[in-house]
């Protein structure tokens, strides 16, 4: 017999209840423990970088948006930055603030989404509604000021498309400061819960130099140790408001979720803060000229920092649109983080680094 | 140890967060993109703006036959169309399209009338070259030289829709 034959080889996914989306991963188990971890992307590749060189850049701002279905407004904005970039167009401080609360309406959305999924992979289910009920509040924001949930298709070529009045910020301010009260009581379960807290603490370990190796993005990185933001560029109008990167040092599952708390706190701050600080003004700009020329546009999405790049032709139609999505980046640290943990562990750890397949295939 | 308790507690106490649909729904936003309704026939000059601006190629205009279609399963309602007209003649309703059972197309025929119009040139005499056209153009088919007094239009660019004429303040644009 040879010495491998009690390992054995088990497919997990690309359908499984713990993932949202699929992907699969190829495990070589010993008894219950992992040894090592393949993955199998490719169940959602839809081809719409090749899509976006097909339509206009004005159309293919609705084409990069459905590439996620949960931080869709970032990939506009990525997208818009990029040509904006490009054109050298100036785009008004009101809709850069605009830009900003919707951004961080996203990433609340987002985080709220990822704490109940996370809490759906270790079985606690009423954790989960909770944490969705609260995101309602938010998308309920997003359907009144831009006229969709999700993909609010608000950005466009040189600004945003619609303006949101002073009564609505006035109760954007509000439903923030209510969503920040609403939190305690979750952020105490996560935190603090006994059952939770064996099955995050000490679970899907990173080190800082291997996060930092392994290219990881975002949340993945920060509970590693590594204080890198995107946002501390000063994009939109980052750049006029009070944040500091959310860090952790433990680089375990729990660290990843007090991460991600913390940047909910931070996004609430920023939607109060960028509300009061708003500028009167226009909230577009037409294009100065045709896009020539190449660029590569970084912003940081609630998974981590997300890349486009941009090739102009001097025309209308973009001659190459390539992104590199935060999931895509964070895979090789999963498959760091995997060996070594019993099988039960598998969905925490995966989770934890919010995947985001179809972001990752396109 | 019993952190959730709180929440179950406030839970058992307070009315549930959902509604009991779909006996009651809850009324949509006044600005909500739910689904193109269609165009106002009288209004339309079929122009094509809406199909070309279109990022999911949902409509169809035929200017000859004047029937503006619209394939509500390619739509996703981005609301362009009915942002980019010149006539604002598309409708978009906050509520969602009812589920349907079967693919559909909504087709409307615009109501006849005089053979379609195009700009054609200005009346020098009336134009003070103020660019208001060029600046109403939704396709950036005019351009206009204030300093050189000269006016001109792109034949291919043009889409007939006659938003330069109707915002002239002169009336000095004539139509074909």
């Amino acid at each position: 017999m040879e010495d491998n034959s009690f390992n054995s080889l088990i497919p997990f996914g690309p359908q499984h209840p713990v993932l949202p989306e699929p992907i699969q991963i190829k495990l070589v188990l010993e008894d219950e423990k992992i040894i090592s971890a393949e993955p199998a992307i490719g169940y959602v590749h839809r081809g719409l970088e090749k899509l976006a060189e097909k339509k206009d850049i004005h159309q293919s701002i609705y084409v990069v948006e459905r590439i996620c279905g949960i931080c869709s407004f970032m990939h506009a904005l990525c997208y818009c930055q990029g040509l904006e970039e490009l054109t050298g167009t100036e785009v008004p401080p009101r809709a850069r603030y605009l830009r900003t609360i919707w951004g961080e309406l996203h990433r609340t959305h987002s985080h709220l989404l990822w704490l109940g999924l996370m809490a759906d992979s270790y079985g606690f289910e009423s954790l989960f509604y909770q944490c969705w009920r609260i995101r309602e509040k938010v998308l309920d924001i997003m359907e009144a000021t831009a006229g969709s949930r999700v993909i609010i298709s608000a950005n466009i070529l040189g600004g945003v498309r619609r303006d949101i009045g002073p009564d609505m910020l006035g109760h954007i301010q509000k439903t923030a400061k209510e969503i920040a009260d609403s939190l305690r009581d979750i952020e105490k379960v996560f935190l603090n819960d006994y059952t939770v807290c064996h099955r995050t603490q000490g679970i899907g370990i990173l080190t800082k130099e291997e996060a930092y190796e392994l290219g990881a993005v975002g949340p993945v990185l920060r509970a590693s140790g590594v204080p890198q933001d995107v946002r501390s560029l000063g994009y939109a109008a980052y750049g006029e408001l009070d944040f500091e990167p959310a860090t952790e040092t433990a680089g375990d599952s729990y660290a990843r979720t007090k991460v991600r708390l913390k940047e909910l706190r931070n996004a609430l701050s920023l939607i109060i803060q960028a509300a009061e600080k708003i500028p009167e003004g226009e909230i577009s700009v037409k294009l100065a000229r045709k896009p020539e020329g190449e660029t590569v546009s970084r912003l940081e999405q609630p998974r981590g920092e997300c890349l486009y790049y941009i090739k102009a032709n001097g025309t209308d139609v973009l001659s190459r649109v390539r992104v590199r999505t935060p999931t895509f980046a964070n895979i090789p640290a999963l498959l760091k983080m995997l060996p070594g943990h019993q099988l039960s562990a598998l969905p925490v750890i995966l989770l934890s680094i919010d995947p985001c397949i179809s972001c990752t295939e396109r | 140890m019993f952190e959730f308790l709180r929440p179950v507690f406030r839970n058992l106490l307070r009315r549930p967060s959902t509604r009991e649909y779909p006996f009651a729904v809850r009324e949509p936003f006044r600005d909500a993109r739910g689904h193109i309704e269609g165009i106002d026939r009288e209004k339309c000059v079929f122009c094509g703006i809406c199909a070309k601006k279109c990022p999911a190629d949902a409509i169809r205009v035929d200017r000859q036959e004047r029937v503006w279609e619209l394939d509500s399963f390619k739509c996703v309602v981005c609301s362009v169309c009915a942002e980019s007209c010149p006539k604002k003649c598309i409708s978009v309703s906050p509520v969602h399209r009812a589920p349907a059972g079967e693919k559909s197309r909504c087709a409307i025929e615009g109501a006849k009338m005089e053979t379609p119009k195009k700009p054609a040139g200005i009346n020098k005499e009336a134009c003070v070259f103020c660019g208001i056209c060029a600046k109403a153009c939704p396709e950036g088919a005019i351009s206009v030289d204030r300093t050189e007094k000269m006016w001109s239009l792109d034949k291919e660019k043009c889409a007939g829709c006659m938003a330069c004429a109707e915002k002239c303040p002169k009336k000095a644009i004539i139509a074909e």
